[in-house]
């Protein structure tokens, strides 16, 4: 256990100095800095009713975007910077001569690349109210420096979030083992971000099975499908953890076998 | 004790030719093994196997008399390694390059300054790598090998693209490992002048088949052997059949006559044959084969 933990913090030494590390401080600024810039420039339509918690539009807002357009994408570049760092730097031979065994090496790159994405949540809360106290202060009208957000609502977005990026998580970790050119898992996921587009207009009952569209699900459930509840997870976070069980068992078994430094 | 050893070992990356053929490396612990042959001989694929980084059948390399295989953990923790291109990564300083292997090895963090002095890189250890001309990146892919006083040293062409201070740099360095702290060291070259100062053992390689092994010493004595006798006289045919008589070896070449040296009585034996039949004798002069030349001839072969 101690060796897996120092293997796992070389990875983090690794990739200091590297985009992805900015990648997830700027990830985590970027979103709450826009919706706030919006709140700001569009107070006027944003004032709250009475009684109306000006929070919820301001989570409404933050999480759709996180979902829609930031956190397939953001999860995609992460993992292709992470593994890039080795084959960039043709290190693969080094690890490979390290005393240590190929599966230690395989579990603390992708324990290291989860943590990476737990820590953009870990940033993005406190920015996020951070941002919104902020927006409150410069203009008072809209009351949210009068109203506190929902603490819990924030943790399980973040956490049900997390979940329904898993399942793209697990495909791209494959796709970097396997193509040392990060240009083609990133080509392929921009491809998948057009099929997802075309399955949410053409509001097909597909879009449940395809891993792409799941963050944005978990946000704004597709309204055409019913939700189907299991235990504290929707259908589509369900069918995530299953892809990224399928998807770590493929780049596991390849990265043991096939392989080459 | 016998530190790597393979037997028969053979490889090949498609179905097709084969690139190594019955390889039996012997390299004894204390000694400075100079792996050598031409670009292409497959050296780096014999080193790619040794480390475990290409795959090999059972049984057929042993490091530390354990095999590779079935003990690669315990193998790889007394070995430090350098292959090709050191593996470094460039956007860190050479200190937290350092600190990686450290760290996956378990050395002790003090090792990390005693590397560096000893590769001579303390003041550039802060410096990001990519800064680092070939010579200095060198100097840590093999501070890097010697972390956890390996006791067994791998490296693939660690002089190759340096300078000649820096190829000397690195040969007094590992001539002081080996001597100071007794460490045993395999190094692959395609030239045999560098490395000829400080190896104590060849094996050359030429077409994936080993052409030699054995002691340096035994190279030498190659040379020694094929030293000849160039001598120029007022009638060369006639040197020739009075010399063929007593030195069957004796051949013609041009303007000159040729035979293979022996010793200097030799050549005072010669010198009184040919003056007693008259024949006036212009140069007499015995030629060596350098090693470098023995090496070629050997690969050629």
């Amino acid at each position: 256990m101690q060796n897996i933990i120092k293997v796992i913090s070389t990875e983090f030494l690794k990739s200091k100095k590297t985009f992805a590390w900015w990648l997830v401080i700027l990830g985590a600024g970027f979103m709450p800095a826009f919706v706030s810039f919006v709140f700001l420039s569009k107070w006027k339509h944003l004032v709250p009713q009475q009684g109306h918690n000006p929070w919820e539009d301001f989570t409404e807002m933050s999480s759709k975007g996180l979902g829609f357009l930031y956190m397939p994408f953001f999860v995609v570049l992460l993992t292709c910077l992470f593994l890039n760092i080795e084959h960039k730097n043709n290190t693969w031979k080094h690890v490979f001569t390290l005393p240590v065994s190929k599966n230690y090496v395989y579990f603390s790159k992708l324990t290291a690349l989860l943590l990476f994405i737990i820590m953009f949540y870990i940033l993005y809360i406190p920015i996020w109210i951070g941002c919104g106290f902020m927006v409150g202060l410069i203009k008072p009208e809209l009351q949210l420096t009068t109203y506190v957000p929902d603490y819990l609502l924030l943790l399980s977005i973040c956490f049900h979030s997390f979940i329904a990026s898993l399942g793209i998580v697990a495909i791209h970790f494959w796709l970097s083992l396997r193509f040392k050119n990060m240009i083609i898992p990133i080509s392929i996921a921009v491809l998948c971000g057009i099929i997802w587009v075309a399955l949410y207009q053409g509001r097909s009952e597909q879009i449940n099975y395809f891993p792409y569209s799941y963050n944005y699900s978990t946000v704004s459930p597709p309204n055409w499908i019913t939700l189907k509840m299991f235990g504290i997870f929707p259908q589509h976070e369900l069918f995530s953890i299953l892809y990224f069980i399928i998807f770590s068992i493929l780049s596991h078994r390849y990265f043991m076998r096939s392989f080459k430094s | 004790m016998t530190l790597i050893e393979t037997q028969n070992l053979d490889f090949s990356f498609n179905k097709g030719e084969a690139v190594l053929k019955g390889i039996n490396l012997n390299v004894k612990e204390g000694s400075i093994y100079g792996f050598l042959g031409p670009n292409g001989s497959g050296k780096t694929t014999t080193i790619r196997l040794l480390l475990g980084l290409l795959p090999s059948k059972k049984d057929k390399i042993k490091l530390f008399g354990q095999n590779l295989q079935a003990d690669r953990i315990s193998i790889f923790s007394k070995i430090g390694s350098l292959i090709e291109q050191p593996s470094l990564y460039e956007h860190l300083s050479g200190f937290d390059n350092l600190e990686i292997t450290r760290r996956i090895r378990n050395a002790s963090k003090n090792r990390i300054d005693k590397v560096l002095q000893l590769v001579d890189l303390k003041p550039a250890s802060q410096r990001k790598v990519r800064e680092y001309s070939l010579g200095m990146k060198q100097r840590l892919g093999l501070a890097i090998a010697l972390i956890t006083e390996p006791e067994l040293v791998i490296l693939d062409e660690p002089v190759n693209g340096l300078d000649p201070n820096g190829i000397i740099e690195i040969r007094e360095l590992l001539l002081k490992l080996n001597k100071e702290n007794g460490i045993t060291i395999f190094l692959s070259s395609h030239l045999l002048s560098e490395i000829e100062k400080i190896v104590t053992h060849v094996g050359v390689l030429s077409k994936g088949e080993m052409v030699f092994q054995g002691r340096y010493n035994d190279l030498k004595e190659l040379q020694n052997n094929s030293a000849t006798i160039h001598i120029e006289t007022s009638d060369n045919q006639k040197s020739l059949d009075m010399l063929a008589r007593k030195y069957p070896s004796t051949f013609s070449e041009n303007s000159h006559i040729g035979l293979r040296y022996q010793n200097k009585e030799q050549i005072a034996t010669i010198c009184r044959i040919l003056v007693e039949s008259s024949i006036d004798v212009y140069r007499m002069q015995v030629v060596d084969k350098d090693l470098e030349n023995i090496f070629l001839e050997i690969t050629k072969n």
